[in-house]
């Protein structure tokens, strides 16, 4: 078997007619990684473009208020509002290497939708977005801007009709165009080189970090990321991995422990293989996939990335959940006092810290702040009964 | 060697037994047996709705195997997806099922990942996978005493329709069989029994999935296409 593991997570778990293009993938990838030339040019489309590198903001207010030292990652500020656009920029200058005509991707919030469609119009690729039907309806904003940036968006209407289905959407497309189609994958997850692929291109938000807490002669106790797929969490840890830093990432604990009320894989799921790797899946009793719940369209996945799994395992970081309720309650707290509207997947990360503010006193956190919440706002509304104020 | 797919317990229970004993009494080499799996990647509309059924109605699918095991008349292999066989265990799945059926085609499983359930102790011959883009030499490090190599006709999920005359297919099989002295065994794209006799001049067989699937809530229909199928290729 090659290599492509993380311990015993990932492996390429797909249609015999899908390795040559993975093997393709492969071969540019780890060509382009050591590239001086393909390196200049994605440095220079995540600054001039995409408006790296992104700040290191202290939130005053909040620190303040709660009694630790909370430093935001503001990833949101990028161009498109979230982290996404690091990896579509990169994976499309891959796909242009690859002399690949059409990209494929799937998305849940939408955020990869948009940043996938508009690195397309950046480099005059054709794109289709698979989206599944309920995220489509809570995420209307964003599938009218990837339309605008010239995507062909498909509604999925199958299955759970959210993120799940929209990856299956796209692993079926790429089966049958895989000659000139590359299948941009959103996050840290799916067959092998993928995993590898989305963390080295998200890696720069955990070095743009590591960099502002060495200038300024200390690092943070505690790194802390939400955990769909992934990407933002593999990015910010990617800086902190070889300290004594903790890394904490926090999955999405829905409404409750019941099954089909979270989507927690790590504690309530189980060792399985499902969209191309090994992992942690939530199952049901019989080897099917189960379905999850969460306020957050990008965190209602009932897989996780490999490299999560065997950080697990490994013990080099805890992995928390926060509940919905807390989430929208950090929605809340952030954009009341620091001015800033954060995603709902961020939300998670955020109210995981609030609610267990007494073990945080007196602590530097560092929250990656992988998107922006103006996506969220009909969810918000919707949650609390048609009122946003 | 002429073989249909079927997916288990679809369209009921009953109507899936009379219509799998059918199958090995009419002249059919082998039968394969869909497991659904609710996440099926490489499945098309057609079967990927009849898994859907099968799972929505909660068929115990351990007590149709049972069903199989006692009437097997012919050989018997299964597809299904890796997760099916990881939860089960790989292991008790071969203890439980060796006896039983021939081979296993695992959609989402390549052929260099099949050490991996080797090395946790699967002993049912994993049946091999050739495409257009197989390197024909290479595939021979994966036989291991399998019955055939399946060929996916097509670029696309099952249900899609084939270029029977494609060149590079035939081309292909042909180099397969030679460096691989296996059988080769045509799947992906057959729609009726003229394409089945079509590819039976290229290759060593064919197996039809989608269009049997079609057929399997109408068991005279059904009979009648599958008996067509099994007669195909002989009046050449």
């Amino acid at each position: 078997m090659k290599n492509g593991f993380y311990g015993e997570y990932g492996g390429q778990f797909v249609a015999e007619t899908l390795m040559p293009a993975l093997n393709e993938l492969e071969r540019n990838f780890f060509k382009a990684k050591n590239d001086a030339n393909f390196n200049n040019k994605f440095l220079k489309y995540m600054n001039d473009y995409a408006g790296r590198p992104t700040p290191v903001y202290y939130a005053e207010n909040l620190s303040e208020k709660y009694g630790f030292n909370l430093y935001l990652k503001r990833e949101d500020l990028l161009h498109t509002g979230a982290h996404k656009i690091n990896n579509t920029i990169g994976q499309a200058l891959l796909a242009l290497q690859m002399g690949k005509k059409r990209i494929i991707a799937e998305t849940g919030a939408g955020q990869h939708g948009v940043a996938t469609a508009t690195a397309c119009a950046l480099f005059n690729l054709e794109c289709e977005i698979y989206m599944g039907k309920t995220d489509a309806e809570r995420q209307r904003v964003n599938v009218e801007k990837m339309e605008m940036l010239g995507a062909k968006v498909t509604v999925v209407d199958k299955g759970s009709k959210t993120l799940k289905d929209a990856v299956s959407a796209c692993l079926k497309d790429w089966v049958a165009n895989v000659d000139d189609t590359h299948y941009l994958l959103g996050s840290a997850l799916g067959p092998h080189p993928f995993p590898s692929v989305v963390s080295h291109f998200q890696s720069v938000i955990g070095r743009e970090a590591r960099e502002y807490f060495e200038s300024s002669g200390k690092l943070p106790d505690y790194v802390i990321a939400c955990v769909g797929g992934g990407s933002n969490a593999i990015g910010i840890f990617r800086g902190f991995m070889d300290t004594e830093v903790e890394l904490i990432g926090v999955e999405a604990g829905g409404l409750s422990d019941k099954p089909g009320e979270h989507a927690i894989r790590f504690s309530k799921g189980q060792k399985g293989i499902f969209q191309g790797s090994h992992s942690y899946v939530i199952l049901q009793k019989n080897g099917q996939i189960a379905p999850v719940h969460s306020v957050s369209a990008g965190l209602d996945y009932p897989g996780v990335g490999p490299e999560h799994a065997f950080l697990k395992d490994s013990k080099r970081v805890k992995y928390e959940f926060c509940r919905d309720e807390d989430a929208i309650f950090a929605f809340y707290e952030l954009a009341r006092n620091e001015g800033i509207i954060p995603a709902l997947e961020s939300s998670h990360a955020l109210g995981y810290i609030f609610k267990n503010s007494n073990f945080f006193k007196e602590k530097n956190i560092l929250l990656n702040l992988s998107g922006r919440g103006d996506k969220d706002l009909e969810i918000v509304r919707e949650y609390r009964g048609g009122s946003l104020s | 060697m002429k073989g249909i797919y079927m997916m288990i317990g679809y369209p009921d229970i009953e109507t899936f037994k009379e219509e799998f004993i059918f199958s090995q009494n009419c002249g059919l080499d082998f039968v394969e047996i869909g497991i659904p799996f609710n996440d099926p990647v490489a499945d098309g509309p057609v079967i990927s709705g009849a898994g859907e059924n099968v799972l929505t109605k909660q068929i115990n699918i351990e007590e149709l195997m049972d069903f199989i095991r006692e009437n097997k008349k012919t050989k018997i292999y299964i597809m299904t997806y890796s997760n099916i066989i990881y939860h089960y265990g790989a292991e008790n799945f071969s203890k439980k099922y060796k006896s039983t059926i021939d081979g296993v085609i695992i959609a989402d499983l390549p052929n260099e990942y099949h050490c991996f359930f080797k090395e946790k102790g699967f002993e049912i011959p994993i049946i091999p996978f050739a495409t257009t883009d197989t390197d024909a030499g290479k595939l021979t490090q994966y036989l291991d005493g399998q019955n055939f190599i399946y060929f996916v006709g097509l670029k696309g999920v099952t249900g899609s329709k084939a270029d029977l005359n494609n060149q590079v297919n035939i081309k292909k099989i042909k180099e397969v069989k030679e460096k691989s002295g296996y059988k080769v065994i045509f799947g992906f794209g057959i729609k009726t029994p003229a394409d089945a006799s079509a590819v039976m001049k290229f290759a060593d067989g064919f197996v039809v999935g989608t269009e049997v699937v079609k057929r399997q809530p109408e068991p005279e229909e059904f009979k009648k296409y599958v008996k067509s199928l099994a007669e195909s290729g002989e009046k050449q």
